[in-house]
């Protein structure tokens, strides 16, 4: 069978030819000896690393925390909004503010005549 | 992929070294193959595979057991192999003189099937690095383009264009030589 460099399938001639070239022996010898040295160095899968946990977590983490600060923007915003509607004074609250005027406003006894004169400078 | 591959790594990743012991014996012969096409020399093939085994083994955890094994371990001996190409000196099979290389000999010379085979490999040892590897794994191993390419890391384009060159390079050995070939090969 002709076949083209080109071919973009398996060239199963040049495969064959090539595996004869390659091939190196016995593989059961092979596998004796790669198991062995696993034996002999006590090989096992490494446990996963504490960046690859990390790692792992990252992408969750990253999306819970987005939606954090997603929320807390939206509470805090709408919050706001609603605030400045709804906040009043009282009057009660407006002299409450000013200590003096509440003397003067809040007594239930009439005001000392002495004591507001008192307040005036002497001629 | 194969069930069984994958029941088996599986298994290994739980610590089942038997089921690891399968998994070499399935995978040896691929592994072996393509260590031998980076390195031209079998015993440093065979210490490069060994040493591939152990690494997968290691890290046989970052291993996803629902895409195939095969390609994920010929990544590892494919970089076991281009390590212990770069920490030796140039192998014997680098060192062969042009006078034996499949160019240099003429279907007249007398040879059999034995010189044959040494010259493919002759001349199998003087393509680039890459070519090699790219060769081996879609005409003797099966793999397609894709799988290639993430093997080796490189794009798609690149490993079509690999195999085109190295099968023309290969195939002037295969020309030179068939007359001594029983069976048509070109």
């Amino acid at each position: 069978m002709r076949h083209s460099p080109f071919d973009h399938r398996p060239w199963r001639d040049l495969g064959r030819v090539l595996r004869e070239v390659l091939e190196a022996g016995d593989n059961r010898v092979f596998v004796t000896r790669v198991m062995a040295e696993i034996r002999a160095l006590d090989v096992r899968p490494f446990r996963s690393d504490w960046w690859e946990v990390l790692g792992g977590w990252a992408r969750p983490g990253l999306a819970a925390a987005a939606a954090l600060v997603a929320l807390t923007i939206g509470l805090t915003i709408s919050s706001r909004a609603s605030g400045a509607v709804e906040e009043t004074t009282t009057a009660d609250d407006a002299l409450q503010a000013s200590t003096e005027a509440s003397v003067l406003t809040l007594a239930t006894n009439p005001p000392d005549v002495g004591f507001i004169l008192g307040t005036f400078p002497e001629r | 992929m194969s069930v069984t591959e994958s029941t088996l790594a599986i298994r290994a990743q739980a610590g089942d070294l038997e089921a690891f012991g399968e998994l070499v014996e399935l995978f040896s012969g691929q592994a072996r193959r393509v260590a031998r096409a980076v390195l031209g020399d079998p015993d440093d093939g065979d210490d490069a595979a060994q040493d591939a085994f152990l690494s997968a083994l290691r890290h046989l955890k970052r291993y996803d057991p629902s895409r195939p094994f095969g390609p994920w371990l010929m990544r590892i001996v494919a970089n076991a192999a281009a390590d212990r190409r770069r920490r030796r000196k140039v192998r014997a099979a680098e060192e062969l003189s042009e006078s034996t290389a499949g160019g240099g000999v003429g279907p007249d010379v007398e040879t059999d099937r034995r010189a044959f085979l040494e010259a493919f490999q002759s001349a199998l040892a003087r393509l680039p690095e890459r070519q090699r590897m790219a060769v081996t794994l879609f005409d003797v191993e099966g793999y397609s383009h894709a799988e290639i390419a993430d093997i080796l890391g490189i794009p798609q384009g690149t490993v079509r264009s690999d195999v085109f060159h190295a099968r023309r390079r290969l195939r002037l050995a295969l020309t030179c030589w068939q007359h001594h070939w029983k069976e048509e090969v070109v």
